[in-house]
């Protein structure tokens, strides 16, 4: 699945990629830029998720080229998949590899996103339990709703809406210093904290 | 060797009679520098007294770091303090009265500016929801175009316990975003 870590870098970073990837019908390309992805790429987005090769390429974008938010071309993608039993267990063993994550609240149902209901209730786990265990979240529910949950996944997780704090190693934690100021998560975390401890 | 102090800034802004200064005083700990003056023009319609210049408040997070609340005036005409407010900043949080159209438009202007050249995380706290006429967070996400990366959630500003669960939706998001741009070998 490393094909959707490329997409999701593409669209976290902004920065204009080219990403090639495999097709039953031979190579497709997709063109994304700052919230942007080409149409064409739009169009070949729907067999894009669960090819086995891809590669991305940093590109210069071509300003002629016509463009969609690549918000909701994503997700009007994502909305059409109903998932096979063997894609589900790619997910879930992706999903296994990934830490316990943060997730990020979008006003995603305004974009088309179908199963927005699932991402609130993914949301509200990390409320409540201040991180979501991806692989847990996403086999707990039967059916239909398991489904959804499988789409949600997808969506937030390509679109930069799940993150992982950073895995610091024993004796790795550095106190800030001029050389080397601390991550802008790091004070993102404390504030954070300061706030929640208010009453 | 005495730790670096780093300072911070959490923009409030939006519309006049939206609770800009009252969300500030919830967030603060330190110190309070508003300046209260008679309301005049079109403003006087809405309240008695309005801010002038800056609502300011210090939060002490710890020993090292302070977050520095910045409620900005109410009208768009001022909108050109973003390119000072903005450095340093780790967002902003936008307050609007759900119950006027006024408020809306002026918002629109407001927002506007600052979804052009300033790149910040941000929140739009719906307030006023209690109120008859009030629009929906949707109907108001519609009529400002918002973004997907913008939500609207609905607020009484007069609630300490609701106005910082506002901030802490807009603080969360920013940590998301920051985690995954710093993203290495996490996921």
């Amino acid at each position: 699945m490393k094909h959707l870590l490329l997409l999701r870098r593409a669209i976290v970073s902004g920065k204009p990629q080219r990403i090639v990837f495999a097709t039953p019908s031979g190579a497709a390309a997709i063109y994304l830029a700052r919230n942007a992805i080409s149409e064409k790429g739009r169009d070949r987005l729907d067999d894009f998720w669960f090819t086995d090769s891809a590669q991305a390429t940093s590109m210069d974008w071509d300003r002629a080229q016509p463009v969609a938010p690549v918000h909701e071309a994503v997700i009007a993608s994502i909305n059409r998949l109903a998932f096979t039993e063997t894609q589900m267990h790619e997910l879930q063993a992706f999903a296994a590899k990934l830490p316990p994550v943060h997730v990020r609240l979008a006003p995603l149902h305004r974009f088309g996103m179908k199963d927005f209901t699932a991402y609130i209730q993914l949301h509200s786990n990390f409320i409540r339990n201040g991180a979501v265990t991806l692989s847990t979240w996403l086999t707990e529910l039967p059916g239909a709703m398991g489904v959804q949950r499988h789409r949600v996944f997808l969506i937030t997780f390509v679109l930069g809406l799940l993150a992982a704090p950073p895995k610091e190693k024993k004796g790795e934690a550095r106190p800030a210093t001029k050389d080397a100021p601390p991550r802008k998560s790091a004070l993102l975390q404390r504030i954070i904290g300061r706030i929640r401890s208010m009453r | 060797m005495s730790a670096t102090r780093q300072v911070l800034k959490l923009v409030i802004t939006g519309p006049v009679n939206a609770g800009k200064t009252t969300l500030v005083k919830h967030l603060c700990d330190a110190q309070f520098t508003g300046s209260d003056a008679p309301a005049t023009d079109e403003v006087a319609k809405l309240k008695a007294f309005t801010t002038v210049g800056l609502d300011f408040g210090i939060l002490k997070v710890d020993g090292t770091l302070e977050l520095h609340l910045v409620g900005t005036p109410g009208q768009a005409r001022f909108n050109f303090m973003w390119d000072i407010l903005s450095r340093g900043a780790i967002g902003a949080v936008f307050l609007v009265d759900s119950t006027s159209a006024d408020s809306l438009a002026e918002m629109r202007r407001m927002y506007d500016y600052f979804a052009e050249r300033v790149a910040l995380p941000a929140v739009v706290g719906a307030t006023k929801q209690d109120l008859p006429g009030a629009r929906a967070p949707d109907a108001i996400a519609e009529a400002l175009g918002l973004g997907p990366e913008v939500p609207v959630l609905p607020v009484d500003a007069r609630e300490a316990e609701q106005t910082r669960a506002l901030v802490l939706t807009l603080l969360e998001n920013a940590l998301v975003a920051a985690l995954a741009e710093e993203e290495g070998e996490a996921f």
